[in-house]
């Protein structure tokens, strides 16, 4: 019975961490952006401005949900809701420390590209439902740069399960016990990290809203908590993609002692996050073209490379 | 991980020992690749490099496929834990691929259209070579999985080539035509391979279990998960009821895209019916097979109503092109009578029919792109005359069509008089009357193809010429080779002992 | 019944009903939706039957990138219910006809097979990534080999099919 209860809190736990990071991240990009491009930052309301998040959220909730009449309705709606559902059915496979984890499954990873590669829905279906030029546009733009880089995201990702011998993400981390795979896998590392930034259009791969082009791109048309769910969606998916890259390169929960495991993984997955934000502040947003061509011509033939040489190497250190 | 490491190496060492027999394939494979690799660097600098290196690897890849018939013992050898089969039977099969491949490829270098087309040519050439990659495997696959993905394979290239000729509405309209049915065909055999599958629970044909399955189940549902799997088959062969898409595809193919489909995977789905008649029909119970009988009437059936489909369609036909592809049904009829007879009396005489239908067809197909190239028409109206002032290559077009039709002194005639011969010998051995039937219906057909084939003449030499206007030269090479391959198609009436010695197995 | 059996029935029902909608919805991008929906019930009878990696494969690949590029192309080639060919009352009759008369054939042939015997998986393990990786490896090598080539040629001829050559 305990069992089950305790399972039941790490989920409704996890669920609740997550959302409140989500809101959380609204203020720290908000203020760490300031900080970089040497303004202030929403600093009013309550101490460092922190009741931003209460009042943005409130006036979200508060606003009129519209739905535009030439809109198909029930895409629409149901649009917002697949990035949420998607990324939160990510995070059941991520081990958070040893005894925090929703699932383990054999399958994990390749549960995550699946899970992640449904997102894109949110953005096509999206455009397409709001029934206006410029959201159909960023709906296309979206498609085609999500399907690319998922590709070489799968595909950086195999180095990976090549050292480790599986695709638990649990053995994953607790084959890192040595070395941290970044050591061993650096241009995996790196393409996943860019094909991440892409998986969850932000800057400098926001192309599906490109706000000085496309308006809003996609969600033009959304009001309201629509709109609120492609924001925390946004904003759960940087989450992912930095905890993802902690558990597969950075060794996950683990390192010295002094700290508890759990803190670990935050402080690295924290880090992440900051460099996501980091990144909007300073690189510009490149045009769309260059986007398509620097994954296809660059990113997939550098990921087979690596794919091909660390096979090579692998099987060449076990002959027997 | 050390496991894992042990599986590779293992696997390696067992394609080690296998890849000597799939020479060919991989020499295929390789040049394919080398095609695409020469195109993007050198094709600028190099003019018809892709061509040139085309037509030599093939040619290479004929000398080893010759070379296979030294290298495997006679009873054959499995590969690839049991997915193909390489038999001196496939072996001939391939060598008639791969000539018609080259002929083709020859044909391509001086086709007007081809050499006219915006894309330019070198992606034709590697698909050709892709094709006939896929036909191999083919004419050597013993596995439901090998069979589809090679079929599907072979379906998916033609397609392109079909469609080759962008712009040209005609050729664009063929290409989507070919793939939408081809596209249904691939469906309903795929439905039938899962009922088989489901039913045997094997995928290899040749295994007895899979044989022992089937016969274990109501002979109606095997019967109907055959035929689901059969319509693949007589989509790529051109037989009824599969029949339909072939005047449009041939029409608006490509000229030497259209005699290479009528042979080349007519020539592959043959031996792939060959290999599920067989396998179907070796029953190891010593009363025989349960589906003997009814694979017999249903293919005596099919080539009955598919011939007298061909040939009284093709007497309306004014278009050259369109003409031959009923011509074409109508042989597909005359193929599969030799596979009706099939199991009483082996395939020499389906395999020496081929090997004359082949030759004879390209080269009718030759000779209707030397006037395509002349006066870039394929009606019959535009031939009026012409015999006179190309005399040499209206002589070969009349020999082709003699042989067609099936009269001697032409290899035709030879080979007609087998596949009649196998027929009434297997109806001696197993007193099938249909197969008789199936005989006499062969008989009123030939007469029936004198017809139409005889209009060809008719307008080249007793026809005069609409206008007086002065036409280029043809072309030398395709004189060449045109005048070859007639010499050849007599050769071969007048001695046909030449290829049956060979063809003996 | 079991769970494992109702949750079969439930997921087949869901496949065939909504597999009907795709034919039925009127709105291309709609049809679109149904198969993913069908493309998921598939998963789950996959993972129903122990076999989870091509249930999750089958999401990757077929609802996640062939699907978003349906709607892709759908969506570029602006289809919607007015654009729809309208088929004629006859041909709809015989549309009918010809199914009916398959339908008919099938259940007639298919009837008479005994139920097959209930699916024992012998081997738990059998679905999982790694015997899968060397089932494919090892029986499956050649079939696996002339993928790759096919996919090389199909891309070649899509490429060429679709180029805009300048001149």
């Amino acid at each position: 019975m305990s069992e089950t209860l305790n399972y039941w809190l790490v989920i409704v736990g996890i669920l609740f961490v997550l959302l409140n990071i989500a809101a959380f991240l609204i203020w720290v990009e908000r203020r760490m952006l300031a900080l970089w491009q040497d303004r202030l930052g929403p600093n009013r309301a309550g101490p460092f401005g922190l009741l931003i998040i209460l009042a943005d959220t409130l006036k979200l909730f508060f606003k009129e949900d519209w739905i535009p009449p030439f809109a198909d309705r029930h895409v629409f709606v149901i649009a917002p809701a697949v990035i949420v559902i998607s990324v939160l059915l990510s995070f059941a496979i991520i081990p958070f420390a040893p005894a925090i984890q929703i699932v383990d499954l054999n399958i994990g990873l390749l549960f995550f590209l699946g899970m992640s590669s449904l997102g894109v829905y949110s953005i096509v279906l999206g455009g397409w439902a709001s029934n206006n030029k410029y959201s159909l546009l960023g709906a296309l733009r979206g498609a085609s740069q999500m399907i690319s880089y998922e590709v070489f995201m799968g595909l950086s990702l195999m180095g990976v399960v090549m050292l480790s011998g599986s695709f638990s993400l649990r053995t994953i981390v607790e084959a890192q016990k040595d070395y941290w795979f970044v050591l061993l896998q650096p241009v995996g590392f790196v393409i996943f990290f860019i094909a991440g930034i892409a998986e969850t259009h932000r800057l400098p791969f926001d192309i599906p809203e490109a706000e000085s082009e496309l308006v809003a791109g996609f969600h033009s048309e959304y009001s309201g908590m629509k709109f609120g769910m492609f924001f925390i969606g946004e904003y759960l998916g940087i989450t992912l993609i930095s905890s993802i890259t902690v558990a597969l390169f950075f060794g996950g929960w683990l390192g010295p002692a002094f700290l508890p495991p759990l803190a670990w993984f935050a402080i690295k997955t924290a880090g992440f996050i900051l460099f996501f934000i980091l990144l909007r502040a300073s690189l510009p947003r490149p045009r769309y073209d260059q986007l398509m061509e620097y994954g296809w011509k660059i990113l997939l033939p550098l990921t087979l490379l690596n794919l091909l040489v660390t096979g090579g190497i692998i099987l060449f250190l076990n002959q027997p | 991980m050390k496991n894992f490491v042990e599986i590779i190496q293992s696997s390696i060492n067992d394609t080690l020992g296998s890849w000597i027999y799939l020479l060919p394939e991989i020499s295929l494979a390789f040049i394919f690749i080398l095609m695409i690799i020469a195109d993007l660097f050198w094709a600028k600098r190099i003019k018809n490099l892709v061509a040139i290196i085309a037509v030599s690897g093939l040619f290479i890849v004929f000398l080893e496929v010759i070379d296979q018939f030294i290298l495997i013992p006679p009873q054959g050898v499995v590969l690839f834990s049991a997915m193909i089969k390489l038999s001196t039977a496939a072996i001939w099969y391939k060598v008639l691929i791969t000539i018609s491949g080259l002929l083709v490829l020859l044909f391509s270098l001086r086709d007007f259209q081809l050499r006219n087309t915006e894309k330019g040519g070198s992606e034709y050439y590697s698909l050709v070579l892709v094709v006939t990659l896929g036909l191999n495997f083919m004419v050597m696959a013993q596995n439901l999985l090998m069979i589809y993905l090679s079929i599907e394979f072979v379906s998916v290239c033609s397609y392109i080539l079909a469609a080759y000729l962008t712009g040209n509405k005609r050729s664009e309209e063929s290409g989507m035509k070919y793939a939408l049915f081809g596209a249904v065909a691939s469906a309903v055999m795929l439905y039938g391979m899962s009922l088989l599958y489901g039913f045997t629970g094997t995928l290899d044909i040749t295994n007895q279990a899979f044989y022992n399955g089937l016969a274990s189940i109501n002979l109606m549902s095997a019967s109907v998960a055959l035929l689901l799997t059969l319509a693949g088959l007589f989509f790529k062969i051109s037989a009824f009821p599969m029949q339909v898409w072939v005047p449009d595809v041939y029409e608006g193919a490509p000229t030497p895209i259209t005699a290479f489909l009528s042979v080349a995977p007519k020539v592959a789905g043959i031996a792939l019916l060959i290999t599920f008649i067989r396998a179907v029909n070796s029953g190891g119970s010593p009363s025989g097979s349960v589906f003997l009988a009814s694979t017999e009437n249903l293919l005596a059936a099919l080539a009955i109503i598919t011939m007298t489909i061909g040939n009284f369609s093709a007497l309306w036909q004014t278009n050259v092109k369109r003409l031959m592809a009923y011509s074409a049904i109508g042989h597909s009829g005359f193929i599969l009578m030799g596979v009706a007879a099939y199991s009483m009396t082996g395939q020499k005489a389906i395999l020496f029919f081929l090997f004359v239908y082949a030759l004879a067809n390209i080269g009718a197909f030759l000779v209707i792109g030397y006037f395509s190239n002349v006066f870039h028409s394929e009606e019959l109206e535009d031939y009026k005359g012409m015999g006179m002032k190309y005399p040499l290559v209206s002589v070969a077009m009349v020999i082709f069509l003699v042989s067609l039709t099936g009269l001697p002194p032409t290899a035709g005639f030879v080979g007609k008089f087998f596949i009649f011969s196998a027929a009434i010998e297997a109806y001696m051995l197993g007193g099938n009357v249909l197969l008789l039937i199936m005989v006499v219906f062969g008989v009123v057909n030939t007469v029936v193809s004198l017809f139409y084939y005889f209009k060809i003449p008719l307008n080249l030499y007793l026809r005069k010429a609409k206008t007086e206007i002065s036409l280029d030269k043809g072309n030398l090479l395709f004189s060449v080779i045109i005048i070859v391959l007639a010499l050849f198609t007599l050769f071969l009436g007048v001695f046909p002992n030449k290829l049956i010695g060979l063809i003996n197995f | 019944m079991t769970i494992t059996q109702s949750l079969f029935y439930f997921l087949a029902f869901v496949a065939i009903f909504s597999s009907l909608l795709v034919v039925t919805a009127k709105n291309p991008i709609h049809s679109v939706l149904y198969l993913i929906l069908t493309f998921f019930t598939l998963t789950g009878e996959y993972i129903l039957l122990n076999a989870q990696f091509i249930g999750i494969v089958n999401i990757i690949v077929y609802a996640g990138a062939i699907m978003v590029l349906f709607l892709f192309v759908i969506m570029l080639l602006n289809l919607n219910v007015e654009s729809e060919p309208q088929k004629t009352n006859l041909m709809k009759f015989i549309g009918i006809i010809t199914g009916g008369i398959g339908l008919v054939v099938l259940t007639a042939a298919l009837k008479s097979t005994d139920p097959s015997n209930t699916v024992v998986i012998q081997e738990v393990d059998m679905g999982l990534v790694k015997n899968l990786g060397q089932v494919l490896f090892k029986e499956f090598l050649l079939p696996f080999e002339i993928v790759s080539i096919l996919f090389l040629s199909a891309m070649v001829g899509a490429v060429l099919l679709a180029r805009k050559e300048t001149k």
